[in-house]
């Protein structure tokens, strides 16, 4: 008996999606696995930590931090009607904080069409304990701690707004009523006071058309100190310049794009995304497609279900140094597999379940993920506690999470017969 | 200590298993949740020649270097062969775990070896950093 074979960097490549036999470097399948270093493991546990308040997937959301709690905001979609709800650290349920006046929220888009994009939330922290969201649908909302509202008719802000963003001291709305490629903005430091979105010569309201896009703006993410904006081809920047235009247009780099309002994740001053020419990083300067041919094909022209990619919703996950995209693969009218793309070791790897939302864990210490039903899990609770809390957002540090029969973990927690605090 | 929401026992609310923590400051942990979907794991690699594809090789051992991991991992091992990269595989070895043990086996010879990892267990946590394949080389093909 010999050696035949002595593999020692088993991270090698990673997963070779698409790749024919002699090109692969090591791994030709897998699921739910992620390289790091030189080894392989399973993805990261998750905790499940708020059951469903309604069935639905979610869409849209984001951390903040609100009366001195961290806390989860999240739209989730029960047919066409949506419903806002929050999760502060000290509560151990879901709250629903939609609008009290003005009726339930309406037509959002449950399945892309082919006029239509799913619709998704977009939400901005205004700072000040208040949070704005908006859906595209109905006027943008505004939550100082209580539960969303209208904002002011009196505000004249647009009726309606795909995206909202925050630069200095001005909030964004971005693909409003006035257009799929303008950009509004309110007067500096009052997003609803009289008037405030009213360009005047006494205030610092005003607005701007990006023209040289090709299509309706679908994303918005920050880069520095701008505001890095997606059409399917083209990325600009709208930053601030100051009085008297206040805000002025730059475009980036053509032939980047984003496929989804979530379709493209930033990781510090990088942005990396999915279009529908394939997986790109950029700074706003140069790009790079990270996709090689062959997985490009086999993303598209075989996985993915291309006319449900408006749901596609990236995360960052910056304990795993990498970014993930949760996707409708062929088949699927809902996210039910991700791509993960690990920018410490440049490698690819994929996962077998899907989730409707993420948040990268920008206020508390992990990533939120959010299933097609509704329900919340926290991602590595079980690898990293953080310290003693009031929260069942925090752990022990000693204190270890096993459910039935091992860790949670991929998505799930086992049977949960026991919990083990040791 | 720790306790199950109630009495020491599950409640299930529409699929997810509430429990709660009661942590040594007495503080409870409410609303931690278990669901019950689970997903597979699993790891094959390429066809593997060592070297030479028109060589048979009988594989003997199999050797996983497994750090990092928690209680026991249920890791299951196939050793799939192949002389052609058209035709389609033949499973040789399909292992279950014996402790810590290495995957003993015997295999027919072929000239390519492949090897598919599987963890079947409810979520533990492992790592595996590197793998060796021992056996014999039975020879050319022709």
């Amino acid at each position: 008996m010999k050696e035949m074979l002595n593999i020692r960097d088993v991270a090698q490549g990673g997963l070779a999606l698409g790749l024919k036999h002699d090109s692969i470097p090591l791994w030709e399948d897998g699921s739910n696995i992620v390289f790091e270093d030189a080894g392989v493991r399973p993805i990261p546990a998750q905790i499940p930590v708020v059951n469903k308040p309604i069935q639905g997937p979610a869409r849209g959301g984001l951390e903040s931090r609100v009366d001195g709690y961290r806390t989860l905001i999240w739209a989730a979609l029960q047919g066409a009607e949506p419903k806002l709800f929050r999760r502060r650290e000290n509560e151990g349920a879901a709250t629903n904080v939609s609008r009290t006046s003005g009726g339930a929220y309406s037509n959002n888009v449950i399945d892309e069409t082919r006029t239509d994009n799913a619709t998704f939330w977009s939400f901005a922290n205004w700072g000040s304990d208040t949070v704005v969201g908006t859906d595209g649908v109905n006027p943008i909302q505004i939550y100082k701690g209580t539960t969303f509202e209208n904002i002011a008719g009196t505000a004249d802000a647009p009726t309606y707004a795909k995206i909202v963003a925050r630069i200095q001291q001005h909030l964004l709305a971005l693909n409003t009523n006035n257009g799929d490629n303008v950009v509004e903005w309110c007067s500096e430091n009052d997003i609803d006071g009289v008037g405030a979105w009213t360009p005047a010569i006494n205030n610092s309201a005003g607005n701007l058309v990006l023209r040289h896009l090709s299509s309706a703006i679908i994303s918005a993410v920050p880069l520095g100190e701008s505001l890095a904006v997606y059409g399917t081809d083209e990325m600009f920047a709208v930053e601030y310049v100051g009085p008297p235009y206040y805000f002025g247009q730059r475009l980036l780099l053509t032939n980047i794009g984003s496929v989804s309002r979530y379709g493209v994740v930033p990781a510090g001053r990088i942005h990396y995304g999915l279009s529908h020419r394939g997986i790109f990083r950029t700074d706003g300067i140069s790009m790079e497609y990270i996709d090689n041919p062959q997985l490009h094909d086999y993303l598209f022209q075989g996985w993915v279900n291309l006319e449900q990619i408006s749901k596609t919703v990236g995360v960052h996950l910056a304990g795993d140094r990498s970014v993930v995209w949760f996707l409708c693969t062929k088949g699927s009218m809902k996210p039910n597999a991700a791509i993960q793309y690990n920018y410490g070791n440049q490698t690819f790897t994929r996962f077998s379940f899907g989730r409707s939302f993420g948040t990268s864990g920008d206020v508390f210490f992990f990533p939120h993920l959010i299933d097609n039903d509704g329900n919340v899990f926290q991602l590595q609770v079980g690898d990293i506690a953080p310290s003693v809390g009031e929260s069942p957002f925090y752990f022990d540090p000693e204190c270890t999470i096993t459910a039935g029969y091992g860790e949670a973990g991929y998505g799930e927690g086992g049977w949960g017969e026991l919990l083990v605090y040791s | 200590m720790v306790k199950a929401a109630g009495e020491n026992s599950l409640s299930t609310v529409d699929g997810i298993a509430q429990v709660q923590i009661l942590d040594s400051g007495g503080v409870v942990r409410q609303y931690l949740a278990a669901s019950t979907d689970t997903v597979s794991c699993f790891l094959q690699t390429k066809d593997l020649h060592a070297g030479d594809p028109i060589i048979r090789k009988i594989v003997d051992l199999v050797e996983l270097d497994i750090t990092d991991q928690s209680f026991h991992v249920d890791l299951h091992v196939s050793i799939y062969g192949r002389d052609d990269l058209t035709t389609p595989r033949k499973l040789l070895a399909d292992l279950t775990p014996n402790g810590n043990n290495p995957f003993r086996m015997h295999t027919t010879g072929y000239g390519y070896v492949s090897l598919r990892i599987e963890d079947r267990s409810i979520r533990r946590r492992w790592k595996l950093t590197g793998f060796r394949i021992l056996g014999n080389m039975a020879g050319k093909r022709y």
